[in-house]
């Protein structure tokens, strides 16, 4: 019975320790794998993967775990996060003209070596603030930006200065759905 | 992309549901999640029972010991009653020595079964001054989302009613104990304390009133835990705390009363009925 | 022991009843001629060499981010594992993760006496066994200076806890999502004289950690853990007195032991992943109908600030 189960959704299972194909020059590893003495092995439990690059012909094997998978962001992935500022840090004015805390942001993972942060930064334009509440303004009213540095409230008319993210909706919804989320 | 909106705009998430009559796991304002009970599932111990109360689960299990009595006490028995909430329930706990709103869980607990006065020390007592049971009573919190303090005081209770006490023989002029094993009498209950959870959560200007109350409701409502737990005796009233949320004038706290009224002849039912249909199995 | 403040304790004196009934006083003899009869079947009527079947199942604590239940007849291990969280009180960058793990013991959990609420030595042992074994099996390189939390609690103790404990610490770790490199599983084995018991009990357990009064007699219990396809061994302890002929032989018996449960555990994961393809199908249908009534929601908004 489980096997007709399996057939019926097309999906092939792997579970961790699993070998799914020899690791060579055309097919290499990809998320949720790893590479042994010339073999792949799935490490997560989730449905198997083949993608083969249209150009360079190479083939990544990944497994798509169905749950968000517990590991941190790697370096150069974009998560959203939520802007808490530690106290201390409110003294400097240079983060205060970009992001208060509650704010929620699209950032990019810098190489993590330290050992208390994981750095995040917004230095493009698609990158930045996505959504904010001002200072005062009833809870759950979401600012509208006007330009890239600023936000303005729509119920108290207030504008506060932000660093605010390039948005195209559709890339918004890919992006939010595709990244490890980051409290 | 539900969750990523419930986990960027909480409270709108919250008050899109409640504005709708209807709670995000689907239930009416005052409708309690379904219950699971099984007694004596434990095999090394003299009772036990588990509790699921929609994904709430408690197991509680029952060690019995001998000691001498309290000296300002000697016809008194001792009823110790621990709920300990390790840090695998949930993620708001950490490992290490009991968070202070275990402890609390832990003191309302025992404070309502003494209060309910369902056991009479006075039958633990085995000869006066000399021997008395000890009655260790233990639940753990394998899974917590919401309403612990009622699943923990079910669990107690069907424990209880399926305790039965082996002989004692004691020899008065040596100080010679034996004890009996196969020879057991049942422990005499009065009553069937039941407990009931609410939170309370302000809509604009509505104040609403949720039964049995899920994990995540608790923290939308302010406060630790609960905000509101009615313990009755059958009619009697057995302590009625409030713990933060939002304030309750006399007209809700009527109904609450009235829906814990209602609740606790239900779950007395399913206690009962519990017990009897395990009987068999425990002849077989 | 210092009186613990934070719970409540019963009188200082008390003790277990079992003390005073029939079959409390035995002999080691007695206890181990009691566990096997004239045609070498134990107790409960297994052979020597047979383990007990066992019951797991995942999605255990709704409150985890993945957990488990493992179930060998009356033995009863619960686990959950929850997201990775910054190590507390650290000063230095670690570029591999780490693995903290709690093994507990339900105060009911023994026939033979109340657990206090405290933790003890035991626990602590069986935490450190624990962590030793899941560390090969975990990729830790995925959360570097991060740590994973792996609970695990006895509800009932009936032998071959360890062994319970790393299967379910496996499965809760492979239920949360955390990179593997190969399934773990264990199995635990009871030396006495000159008999191995598979899969012992906790009255065998007992016997075997006995030490007898005659000397050179092989005893004690050992524990292996294996990574299957990979056929490592991830975990070793051995605990009492015995030869090295012995503890060969039982790791032998162990590691087949080990590959027999590994369909179970197979079944178990890819039954997960079932679930949980059917459980994102649900809810990507739910999450459509949601955005439809969300973008309604929309547009009466847009209305407001409109008319505003």
């Amino acid at each position: 019975m489980e096997r007709e189960k399996i057939n019926r959704t097309d999906k092939k299972i792997c579970i961790p320790g699993l070998r799914l194909s020899k690791a060579n020059k055309d097919v290499i590893s990809g998320p949720g794998t790893y590479e042994l003495q010339g073999y792949i092995y799935a490490n997560l439990s989730g449905i198997l993967k083949r993608e083969e690059d249209q150009k360079t012909k190479i083939t990544v094997v990944s497994v798509e775990s169905l749950r968000t998978p517990s590991l941190l962001p790697k370096t150069g992935d974009i998560v959203t996060a939520k802007e808490d500022i530690k106290s201390t840090d409110k003294d400097r004015i240079e983060p205060y003209k970009c992001f208060r805390p509650g704010d929620i942001i699209l950032a990019r993972v810098l190489p993590m070596t330290d050992a208390h942060w994981c750095l995040l930064s917004t230095a493009e334009n698609e990158l930045g603030v996505v959504t904010a509440t001002a200072e005062g303004s009833p809870d759950g009213v979401n600012m509208v930006p006007v330009s890239w540095s600023e936000m303005q409230c729509p119920k108290t008319l207030v504008k506060e200065p932000r660093k605010v993210a390039r948005i195209i909706p559709e890339r918004l919804n890919k992006k939010t759905d595709d990244n490890a989320e980051k409290k | 992309m539900a969750e990523i909106y419930k986990l960027i705009h909480p409270v709108k998430y919250f008050n899109d549901y409640l504005t709708r009559e209807v709670r995000p796991d689907g239930r009416k304002f005052n409708e309690q999640r379904n219950i699971k009970l099984n007694v004596k599932s434990l095999k090394c111990v003299e009772a036990s029972a588990v509790v699921k109360c929609g994904n709430t689960t408690v197991v509680c299990g029952i060690h019995l010991k001998l000691a001498a009595p309290k000296p300002e006490e000697p016809d008194r028995g001792f009823l110790v009653t621990n709920v300990e909430v390790p840090a695998l329930c949930s993620h708001k706990y950490k490992p290490g020595p009991p968070s202070d709103s275990a402890q609390v869980t832990n003191f309302l607990v025992s404070d309502i079964i003494a209060n309910s006065k369902c056991i009479n020390l006075k039958d633990l007592c085995i000869v006066p001054e000399k021997l008395t049971w000890v009655i260790h009573c233990d639940v753990v919190c394998l899974d917590n989302d919401g309403s612990l303090v009622d699943a923990c005081i079910m669990g107690i209770m069907a424990s209880f009613k399926t305790l039965e006490l082996p002989k004692v023989l004691y020899d008065i002029e040596t100080g010679h104990i034996e004890v009996d094993d196969a020879a057991r009498t049942p422990l005499q209950v009065h009553g069937l304390p039941i407990a009931s959870s609410f939170a309370i959560y302000k809509l604009g200007d509505r104040n609403i009133l949720l039964t049995d109350p899920s994990s995540y409701e608790e923290d939308m409502c302010g406060g630790v835990g609960e905000n509101f737990i009615v313990s009755s005796n059958k009619d009697l009233l057995s302590g009625t705390h409030k713990y933060g949320g939002n304030k309750l004038d006399t007209e809700e706290l009527e109904r609450a009363l009235t829906i814990a009224k209602e609740r606790a002849y239900c779950l007395e039912n399913v206690i009962e009925t519990c017990i009897t249909n395990s009987e068999p199995t425990n002849n077989e | 022991m210092p009186i613990d403040y934070r719970r409540f304790n019963g009188p200082e004196d008390s003790v277990s009843y079992k003390q005073y009934t029939k079959n409390f006083l035995k002999s080691y003899e007695e206890l181990c001629n009691e566990l096997i009869d004239e045609n070498e079947h134990r107790k409960d009527g297994r052979a020597l060499d047979e383990a007990r079947t066992m019951y797991a199942r995942t999605n255990m604590i709704s409150q985890a981010k993945g957990s488990s239940y493992v179930e060998l007849k009356k033995t009863k291990v619960v686990c959950s594992v929850f997201d990775p969280r910054e190590i507390p009180n650290k000063n230095e960058f670690s570029p591999l993760g780490q693995i903290y793990c709690e093994v507990k013991f339900a105060p009911f959990s023994c026939p033979r006496k109340r657990r206090a609420l405290v933790p003890d030595a035991e626990e602590k042992d069986l935490s450190l066994s624990l962590k030793k074994a899941l560390e090969p099996a975990v990729c830790r390189y995925a959360f570097p200076n991060y740590q994973i939390d792996v609970f695990v609690y006895i509800l009932e103790h009936d032998g071959a806890c360890l062994a319970g404990a790393i299967n379910a610490a496996g499965l809760a770790l492979a239920n949360a999502a955390v990179p593997m490199y190969d399934t773990i599983t264990a199995c635990s084995i009871a030396v006495i004289e000159d008999k191995l018991y598979v899969d012992p009990t906790e009255e065998e357990e007992y016997v075997a950690n006995m030490t007898p009064a005659k000397e050179g007699i092989n005893h004690g219990i050992i524990t292996v853990a294996m990574l299957s396809t990979l056929e490592q061994v991830a975990g070793f302890t051995q605990l009492g007195s015995m030869d090295g002929t012995c503890v060969i032989n039982a790791t032998e018996i162990l590691q087949k032991e080990c590959q027999n449960i590994v369909p179970i555990i197979h079944q178990i994961l890819v039954k997960d992943v079932i679930h949980n393809i059917d459980l994102s199908e649900k809810l990507e249908k739910e999450a459509k109908l949601r955005e439809a009534a969300l973008n309604e929601n929309m547009e009466e908004w847009k209305k407001l600030l409109s008319a505003d």
